[in-house]
């Protein structure tokens, strides 16, 4: 019996199945752009307030928003080098969005949110964090990820370095981690007492029912980056509706759902503050 | 049943055949896109293993965060079926049949390949040293967000040299397979490798009988190269029907028999 030719046409006709299929749940093909699309690329910082808000546009609006979150140094190397496109870029530090201004890929910027720090502690605060001196008590467990990749260890030495105890918190980081999220879910689960974060890492649905937020006082926050912007791209296909998309995200509508993420929205008192006070202006 | 069905080829035993491409691209309609994240996204070295903490919110595998069990049910397959999810559920199988449809492919094994059967091994302790020793550092840059195929040379420019690495195994090795039938998966999966130790200590599994006089046929059937029972060998069913002697059976092996 030819079981070989058998399996094989078998094995065709469920390919051809499954191809039929994978077709039918390929995003894709679910895509309905009555508005027509556009593409943002933003740090991937923003996702969690990105996501759902674009959700709000395209139902809003029929724009279907082809989005793209990532660590925004790399996007915005990308954008610089030319080797990457996009028509609405919404980075982190304030820099990145001057250099593409003054190299010609950005027409616009305008302020968006603007991140902060908190201690991170889990939920009951077992440990009785009150405030970042805290963090030097001896037998406390920080968890620390020193060498993540920017603002996550650079950000906390800098804080630590403002607050003159460096040293003394240091020496109570039992194992420094390398990812920010890694370092975090021992804070959740229980494992380390508390953590320096950005306030959005508690907010995140996945901490959000674990954690608990300790401020921090805004003068040792580090000079940056805590701003996020976002610009209108020359590569723009079609430059109104880019421009209604950027009206819309920091209209209160759009802002609501950073707000929500845990950032300082820039229409917010401390948002305007913050603009101000680090010179978030749009010079060519 | 089974035995029934293996005991005597007939049209039941072209409907297990079909079964298992069903079910093989049944799972991959359900956990291919996974298997797409962890060869071309995955930022960490050993894809799939740290999802729980994983930024990459786009991938399939934060769903695995939900079902805290997906690899405690991966293994107890592999307790009771050998390496049933490599024969019947994974991906990567499914890949590997595909690439081994192309008619230029070698017949037989090329001479010298059979010794390399050591290499999966290699490439898991490996991943278990990354994983453990190294504490599986990310070697990329996190894509969060973003449409799959755009995002992967976004993903690719910004590795780091080890992510690069074992992007250019894994492909490289996977396009073998055009040439060398189930090249990964036969020498190179780590995921394989793991469940191949296993396999030695599984319970229900196809064996050969005593009436087996080694005339090989299983062995020119089976896409892994193996007889039932042997090294490799997935449990996956294509070798029933292909003896002569009518001695492959799956079930508990008999004790004392071979
Ligand atoms: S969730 Fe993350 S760790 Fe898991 S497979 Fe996907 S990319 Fe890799
Ligand atoms: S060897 Fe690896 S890729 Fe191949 S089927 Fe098994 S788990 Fe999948
Ligand atoms: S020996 Fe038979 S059951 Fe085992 S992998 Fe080969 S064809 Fe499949």
């Amino acid at each position: 019996m030819d079981t070989k030719g058998n399996g094989r046409r078998g094995f065709i006709k469920s390919l051809a199945l499954g191809a039929a299929g994978a077709a039918l749940i390929s995003p894709q093909a679910a895509r309905a752009a009555n508005g027509g699309t556009l593409q943002v690329w933003s740090c991937g910082g923003l996702a969690e307030a990105m996501c759902p808000a674009h959700a709000e546009y395209t139902r809003q609006s029929g724009v279907d928003i082809v989005y793209t979150g990532a660590f925004a140094a790399a996007l915005g190397k990308s954008l610089l080098t030319g080797s990457g496109h996009t028509e609405v870029f919404a980075g982190r530090v304030l820099a990145l969005a001057q250099n593409l201004r003054k190299a010609g890929k950005m027409i616009y910027f305008k302020p968006l949110c603007f991140t902060s720090y908190v201690i991170a502690v889990p939920k009951g605060n077992p440990a009785n964090i009150s405030g970042i001196e805290d963090l030097a008590r001896p037998g406390v467990r920080v968890a620390m990820a020193k060498e993540a990749s920017a603002p996550g260890g650079q950000a906390v030495m800098g804080i630590l370095k403002a607050a003159d105890l460096t040293p003394k918190v240091l020496a109570n980081v039992p194992e420094q981690g390398t990812c920010v999220q890694r370092s975090v879910k021992d804070v959740a689960t229980g494992s380390a007492d508390a953590m320096i974060v950005e306030r959005r890492i508690c907010r995140m649905e996945r901490f959000a029912n674990q954690l608990e937020a300790v401020e921090i006082p805004e003068k040792f926050f580090p000079a940056g980056p805590l701003t996020f912007t976002v610009g209108l791209m020359a590569d723009a296909a079609d430059k109104d509706r880019a421009v209604a998309y950027i009206d819309w995200l920091t209209s209160p509508q759009g802002q609501e759902f950073f707000e929500k993420a845990g950032f300082y929205t820039s229409l917010s008192p401390k948002g305007q503050e913050l603009i101000e006070k680090l010179g978030v202006k749009d010079v060519a | 049943m089974l035995h029934e069905i293996v005991a005597r080829p007939s049209r039941r035993l072209r409907a297990l055949h079909w079964c298992n491409r069903a079910v093989l691209v049944i799972s991959t309609i359900f956990i291919g896109e996974w298997g797409l994240y962890g060869v071309f996204r995955c930022p960490f070295v050993v894809p799939f293993v740290s999802c729980q903490n994983c930024p990459v919110m786009a991938c399939p595998g934060q769903l695995s965060r939900l079902f805290w069990g997906f690899w405690g049910v991966w293994l107890a397959v592999a307790i009771f079926f050998g390496r049933a999810f490599c024969g019947w559920l994974c991906p990567g199988a499914l890949t590997n049949r595909v690439l081994a449809l192309n008619p230029f492919k070698f017949g037989p094994n090329p001479v010298g390949v059979r010794n390399y059967r050591w290499a999966k091994y290699l490439m898991l302790a490996a991943a278990l040293l990354a994983w453990f020793a190294l504490g599986q550092p990310r070697v990329n840059v996190p894509l969060r967000v973003g449409e799959f195929w755009p995002s992967v040379w976004l993903t690719w420019e910004h590795a780091f040299p080890m992510w690069q690495l074992r992007f250019v195994l894994t492909v490289g090795i996977l396009a073998l397979g055009l040439g060398i039938v189930m090249c990964w998966c036969r020498f190179a999966c780590p995921f394989g490798a793991a469940l191949e130790l296993v396999r030695r200590f599984t319970l229900f599994r196809f064996y050969k009988t005593s009436e087996c006089n080694d005339c090989d046929k299983c062995r020119k059937v089976c896409l892994m190269r193996t007889r039932p029972d042997e090294e490799n060998c997935t449990n996956c069913g294509d070798c029933v029907g292909s003896c002569p002697k009518d001695c492959i059976r799956f079930g508990l092996k008999p004790r004392g028999k071979e």
